[in-house]
């Protein structure tokens, strides 16, 4: 369940769903229990997922403020793909109703090849399949809210980690002259905000960088705080330069929305005239802040 | 087996295009599927490569489609505009592009630099964002649009949604993840603009559909809305749209 969401209704707790962890498997053959990435998948492979659900009814009664007869939910599963936070296809959604009689739901599913790209995304969730006779005050009562979520994203392509890192010849692809003998190099455009995070910035390693890309490898801290804190800094200096910065209302997994989550960390209960005051004033200070930040653990 | 689509990363695609750019529309020798630049690659599995003779045609149906639409004669706003619903159209039933493939960035780059720069530079001028894949990219965005609005092939007015929806909607539609990646959402949200733009007028259209987006992700994040059934999506979107 998405906890960073205020909802202004009751909603299940986790011990109202019991839920086994999704497994996979390439073309049916062997089943693994889904972590960040399924190897030896390419795109002439089907992926079949399965995953058992049960609701339990008194917990749902007792976390709804519903009486026992007043309980009419959905489960339902939505399968999505593509590269970023959040998938940029939903391909397939199955929904149940809960069956009291029987509240367990084995759920399972073929997602032809084909259809996917880089990542496999599974969304679980209950909802209200219709309105309660006698809701508590803070009941549910919509038809369609949300009870009880959980998700998975399975990255598909091993090139692409959750932080798309590339080893390449920046001489090459940034077309020569002093750049093109930088440690590294990020890729991005401050052009749209909106745009999916994972999908508008990539880190490029100098191949010919041979000490450095020995650190990265090595996860040295120091190296690894001093790139992280150039991706946040530069991100969020251009970030603050839109004259519409916004730290409060951004696009979910967008570059806004990232941008805006750094600076809050840095500065924590600030709004973006103080840190952008910061940047303009003080700019020393705010690329220490981010240093520090980048500590291992804090970012 | 699928077809496997040429790829051209980022860094690239920016090269490629400051190249083209640089050295001007006339000097462009133009689309050489057998001559790809030394950037482009492949998945190493999965599929088989697509082939020369189907890049040339799909070089020759873009360029026909712009052709259509004033390419090398007029860039009206109007013309624009029709061309970008045709392809739109044409790029959601194009076998090449059904599969996983085209939702890589690096697949839309290479169709934009290296098949049709030409065309890119024709309907957006030099705004690399146009080129290089991405929400902006000249064709991914049609693409995605066409995927999200197609009312399906059994509807007599399958892609009236991609005609009736002004730029500014589609916009709105098909660059927020949380809608546009979802088609059931994202049709019955052009669905719901072109009701209220009958009543509020299209003038009117471009606050409200502002207010409405925000309405909407707001209320998605605490309810299904996609999961509701077709009228009773439609009544939560009335309301959105203040109709």
């Amino acid at each position: 369940m998405n906890r960073r969401i205020a909802f202004p209704f009751l909603t299940l707790s986790d011990a109202a769903v019991e839920a086994t962890p999704w497994e996979v498997s390439i073309d049916g053959v062997e089943w693994v229990e889904a972590g960040d990435f399924l190897s030896n998948w390419d795109s002439s492979s089907d992926i079949h997922v399965r995953r058992r659900f049960k609701v339990l009814r008194e917990i749902v009664a007792a976390d709804l403020s519903l009486p026992i007869e007043d309980l009419n939910l959905s489960l339902g599963v939505r399968i999505g793909t593509g590269q970023g936070r959040l998938p940029r296809l939903v391909v397939s959604r199955h929904t149940r109703a809960v069956d009291w009689e029987n509240p367990a739901w084995q759920f399972e599913s073929v997602i032809k090849g084909g259809m996917l790209s880089m990542v496999l995304d599974l969304h679980a969730q209950v909802t209200l399949a219709s309105s309660p006779n006698r809701p508590g005050v803070l009941s549910p009562t919509s038809v369609g809210d949300r009870l009880w979520s959980d998700s998975v994203r399975i990255r598909l392509e091993g090139e692409e980690p959750r932080f798309p890192i590339e080893t390449a010849d920046l001489g090459q692809i940034l077309g020569g002259g002093l750049q093109g003998d930088a440690p590294w190099y990020l890729h991005w455009s401050p052009r749209d905000w909106n745009r999916d995070f994972h999908g508008a910035v990539r880190l490029y390693l100098n191949r010919n960088a041979i000490e450095f890309l020995e650190r990265i490898e090595n996860e040295d801290p120091h190296t690894l705080q001093l790139v992280l804190a150039d991706i946040m800094s530069q991100i969020c200096e251009r970030f603050l330069v839109d004259a519409d910065a916004d730290i409060v209302e951004t696009e979910p997994g967008s570059l806004a929305a990232q941008a805006a989550t750094w600076l809050r960390k840095a500065w924590p209960g600030k709004d973006v005239a103080f840190i952008r005051s910061v940047l303009e004033s003080r700019p020393g200070v705010f690329r220490a802040t981010f240093l520090s930040l980048a500590e291992l653990g804090e970012a | 087996m699928s077809l496997l689509l040429p790829r051209l990363p980022g860094p690239a695609c920016e090269s490629v295009i400051r190249d083209f750019l640089e050295h001007g529309l006339e000097r462009w020798r133009g689309f050489d599927p057998a001559n790809l630049p030394v950037s482009v690659r492949f998945a190493a599995t999965g599929g088989t490569p697509v082939g020369t003779s189907e890049l040339e045609e799909l070089r020759a149906d873009l360029e026909e489609l712009a052709r259509a639409h004033g390419f090398g004669v007029t860039n009206d706003r109007n013309s624009l505009a029709a061309f970008d619903a045709k392809v739109a159209a044409w790029l959601a039933q194009a076998e090449l592009f059904s599969t996983g493939e085209a939702l890589r960035d690096d697949v839309w780059s290479f169709v934009s630099a290296v098949v049709a720069p030409d065309i890119v530079h024709w309907r957006f001028g030099a705004a690399i964002e146009r080129y290089i894949g991405g929400v902006r990219n000249t064709f991914q965005r049609l693409w995605m649009r066409g995927r999200a609005l197609d009312r399906g092939p059994d509807h007599p007015e399958r892609w009236k949604l991609l005609t009736k929806l002004t730029e500014d909607a589609l916009v709105q539609i098909t660059e927020r993840p949380s809608i546009g990646s979802d088609p059931v959402l994202a049709r019955a949200v052009g669905e719901a603009w072109i009701r209220a733009s009958e009543i509020h007028g299209k003038s009117a259209m471009e606050s409200i559909m502002r207010r409405a987006i925000l309405g909407i992700r707001i209320r998605n994040e605490v309810r299904s809305l996609a999961d509701l059934r077709p009228d009773n999506l439609a009544d939560i979107l009335n309301q959105m749209f203040e109709i």
